[in-house]
């Protein structure tokens, strides 16, 4: 089939024949279609992980991917280097050379890009499990449940902890006088009333990224005014729903919802609720950060054994799987609020295929001779700011340097076409230019970036976020993809016309 | 009788004689000339038969009758090319930086079916005026002039086409290659493959079609150039040194190529082609150009040009067993003006009024042993030898 394709290309479209776009697209897209399978079959969550495997496969796939498409990718060169329809002045339209860089760029995209499918594949088997809506619900609910297990607890600035809010509800329990500064950083204030900052009303819950700070702070206040107010049918149903999804998973949790509900509920005070922790195996203990020594141990709920090494650790009387729902809810929250890949993932193989087309385009248009030297040349140059930045140790050298040489570079260029005289040294030039390209308005970025830097830096002012210099360089860090896509859809445009000139630029006399 | 009849009269006079291979070679050009596919799939069909049936003389007769036929009655009515001037050169100078060489100036003019010879020895700038010519060199001095309509510069040097001495590898099949040619040249689709495999038969290349570049010998390989050089319509085709290497009946061949090719009726083409083969050069250009560290010394000139570029007397080049001493007595009374010998041959040189005839029957009435002879005196040998 891709035989009579390409002689049907050979007879009608030399340019698609010469580039072998057919048959190399065609395996680029089963390479990446591959990796995408791949990721999306070897990455099925498993509800016994805690955390990431030692091993990581991923790494070895990066490692996979990079020699297959190396080898692809020799493999198209030997093959497309055979004919060179600008190099043997056949005919061409005055936009060959943007036409055959679009070309070289598609494939040098489906050889960079294996890794990004992968990664795609591995998303969507995670946003596969549960549907949006339904996942919100579980993580609720987990959410929920991670209050009244053992984690951290709400900082209260000292000051504000011991101020008095007015009541909303009236309650029986006196407010204690606060005796000494030290002992008021203890205390903190929830509806009126004075709870010390160990207390279970002061927990944080385990967020998820698909929720927002205000819809963490709804929910401790839902579950908070449930405890002050003794709603146990509500907390029940939590911990039953908990269980529940713990159940689902086949995980396993010494505690049922009756049990939960006692073991945390010393209302009113809720000082000695007892402490629900992750179920942790001999295997995969974790000292827990807030196990530590400015918090008392509470030995009631913890005993001590010695795990697999002989060391002894601590572990949970009572315990639910917190740590494998944590770690794979978190993944499929991830994959679906905050996705790894997305578009400015993206940008990482665009780039490299870019910056591949380019050296595979200037290859064509020049020669062997002029490329290498023009890679020598861009060491060199590189050599030479690297050394000046440091002499100068100035944030500017290199980027000035860079469009000087730029800018002397496209002079040259088209001095060159213009004069129509001779090529002499222009393939070089040619070279260098191509890819000093892409280079030119990441480092305008980075000169205004630090120049705005700078100016901010040189004020001392408080109030920073007013100040204007601040606020662009808020503003360009914020839009780095953005300016990066923009960067990448310019340069197609300049080359768009560029090509024209390089065209002609073949035609002068070699000498 | 213009060119086409004249032409038309050769293949007649090859098939009466039953000089086959001319007959198909000159049919294949007139296949071409023709431009229409049908042509082009009726002469395949006969190659194909030809392949199988090589040996039916009378039904290949019969064939040709009807091929030839059919082309002269369709290529009757097509106009032919008007001669038009191709390209002029005016004091066109090319400087390697002072005291290195140069070549120049050179002024030449070249017309569509006109083949230009280029001699001289090594190093005088055979080469660099081809490069010139063919937009690789941009000359320091003077002006070449395109008189043919080109877009731009690039335009321009896809209707020159520049053999090297040294040709590029082609790699790949050189079917393909050739395909490519075509379809970057712009023919229709349906046209590409007849048109290809008439090139390549004209060529005599059936046989090698599908061997890779380095199996093929450097007649071959000049023939596959020629051939993709067809499928380019190239204005003007500039060829270095197309025949060192070949052996003697080779280079009659691509010298007949090139005269087929360069005059054809309808579709001519200019040609320069560089050679240290003085003779054969000779016989086939229209034009030659000597060079001599560099600069021009025409031997013949278009009709219209006033420039006498040599000296009239009679010189004869000849090998003898006779010593110097002794020819010179011998031809002394015939008006012998100098004789020098060189590396082999005698180069004698008599005044004007002396003609090739009587210096011929002084030989045969003395008796001077002579088993080689030529007349050199319109010949760029001469610059070679004085």
């Amino acid at each position: 089939m891709f035989k009579s394709i390409q002689q049907r290309l050979l007879l009608r479209y030399p340019l698609l024949w010469n580039t072998k776009i057919v048959p190399l697209g065609a395996l680029l897209l089963a390479l990446n279609l591959c990796f995408f399978i791949l990721g999306f079959a070897i990455n099925g969550i498993s509800f016994e992980d805690t955390h990431r495997n030692f091993f990581d496969f991923d790494a070895t796939l990066v490692l996979l991917s990079l020699v297959i498409s190396l080898l692809i990718l020799i493999l198209w060169l030997v093959n497309y280097f055979k004919n060179n329809l600008l190099k043997s002045f056949y005919p061409t339209t005055k936009y060959h050379v943007f036409k055959e860089w679009g070309l070289i760029f598609l494939l040098c995209f489906g050889l960079t890009s294996p890794i990004f499918w992968y990664n795609l594949g591995k998303e969507t088997r995670y946003r596969s499990y549960f549907s949006r809506e339904e996942l919100e619900k579980r993580c609720a609910t987990l959410r929920a449940g991670s209050f009244f297990l053992d984690g951290s607890y709400t900082y209260h600035e000292s000051d504000e902890a011991v101020v008095v809010e007015e009541a909303l509800v009236a309650d029986t329990v006196v407010v204690d006088s606060v005796e000494t500064n030290i002992e008021a950083q203890n205390y903190f204030m929830y509806r009126g009333k004075k709870y010390k900052k160990t207390s279970l009303l002061n927990k944080n819950v385990n967020s998820y990224t698909i929720f927002d700070e205000k819809s963490d702070s709804l929910a401790i206040e839902k579950l908070k005014i449930w405890l002050v107010t003794q709603q146990k049918d509500s907390l029940k149903k939590l911990f039953t729903d908990y269980l529940k999804i713990v159940k689902e998973h086949q995980l396993e949790a010494n505690i049922n919802a009756d049990e939960w509900l006692t073991l945390i509920n010393d209302y009113p005070l809720f000082e000695k609720s007892h402490t629900i922790g992750p179920r942790l195996t001999n295997d995969e203990y974790y000292p827990n950060m807030y196990n530590n020594q400015t918090v008392v141990r509470d030995t009631i709920d913890r005993y001590i054994a010695r795990d697999r090494t002989g060391t002894e650790q601590e572990f949970y009387k009572y315990y639910v799987p917190e740590k494998n729902l944590n770690f794979n809810y978190d993944r499929m929250a991830d994959a679906h609020e905050d996705p790894d890949i997305n578009l400015e993932t993206l940008i990482i193989p665009v780039y490299f295929a870019l910056g591949l087309s380019l050296l595979i385009l200037s290859f064509r248009v020049t020669s062997g001779r002029s490329w290498l030297i023009g890679l020598i040349a861009v060491i060199i140059l590189n050599i030479v700011l690297g050394i000046c930045s440091v002499i100068i140790s100035s944030s500017y050298t290199y980027g000035i340097g860079y469009c000087i040489v730029f800018i002397i570079v496209s002079i040259l260029f088209f001095n060159t076409v213009g004069q129509n005289r001779t090529k002499g040294y222009s393939g070089v030039v040619l070279n260098l230019f191509l890819w000093l390209l892409p280079g030119v308005i990441p480092i305008f970025y980075l000169l205004i970036h630090s120049y705005l830097t700078m100016q901010y830096n040189s004020i001392n002012s408080v109030n920073l976020h007013n100040l204007k210099h601040y606020k662009y360089a808020q503003w360009m860090e914020n839009h780095v993809f953005e300016i990066n896509w923009m960067n990448i859809f310019l340069l197609s445009l300049v080359l768009f016309f560029i090509g024209k000139k390089i065209r002609l630029w073949r035609g002068i006399a070699e000498a | 009788m213009n060119e086409f009849e004249k032409q038309f009269q050769e293949i007649e006079d090859y098939l009466k004689f039953e000089d086959y291979p001319l007959v198909i070679k000159r049919l294949i050009d007139f296949t071409l000339d023709t431009e229409t596919l049908s042509f082009y799939q009726e002469m395949n069909q006969f190659l194909d038969w030809l392949d199988l049936n090589g040996s039916d003389t009378a039904g290949l007769t019969m064939r040709l009758r009807q091929l030839i036929d059919s082309r002269y009655a369709f290529l009757k009515e097509k106009p032919q090319a008007p001669r038009q001037l191709l390209v002029s050169l005016k004091e066109v100078v090319k400087s390697y930086g002072t005291g290195r060489f140069g070549l120049g100036p050179i002024d030449l003019e070249l017309y569509t079916g006109q083949i230009l010879g280029l001699v001289g020895e090594n190093g005088n700038g055979k080469t660099t005026l081809l490069r010139s010519l063919c937009g690789e060199l941009h000359p320091t001095g003077g002006t070449i002039t395109y008189h043919f309509n080109y877009k731009d510069r690039y335009d321009l040097r896809t209707q020159l086409v520049y053999i090297p001495q040294r040709t590029d590898t082609w790699y790949g099949s050189m079917y393909h290659n050739l395909i490519l040619t075509a379809s970057s040249y712009g023919y229709a689709p349906e046209i590409i493959e007849p048109l290809t495999q008439l090139i390549i038969a004209r060529l005599g290349l059936r046989k090698y079609r599908l061997h890779p570049w380095n199996n093929l010998s450097s007649g071959y390989k000049m023939r596959f150039e020629l051939a993709r050089m067809l499928l380019r319509k190239p204005k003007l085709l500039l060829i270095d040194e197309p025949l060192a290497n070949l052996d003697i009946l080779a280079q009659q061949t691509i010298l007949e190529d090139f005269r087929g090719i360069a005059k054809s009726p309808f579709r001519p083409i200019g040609i320069v082609l560089s050679s240290q083969q003085l003779y054969e050069v000779e016989k086939t250009s229209d034009q030659v150009v000597f060079l001599k560290q560099g600069e021009q010394k025409n031997l013949r000139q278009e009709a219209h040009s006033e420039e006498e570029t040599l000296e009239n007397f009679l010189v004869i080049e000849f090998e003898s067993s006779l010593t110097q001493g002794e020819l010179g007595n011998l031809l002394q009374p015939l008006g012998l003006e100098s004789l020098q010998f060189n590396g082999g041959t005698f180069i004698a040189t008599f005044p004007e009024s002396v003609t090739r005839l009587q210096f011929l029957e002084w030989v045969t009435r003395h008796e001077i042993p002579m088993p080689y002879f030529r007349d050199i005196s319109q010949s760029t040998r001469r610059f070679f030898v004085s």
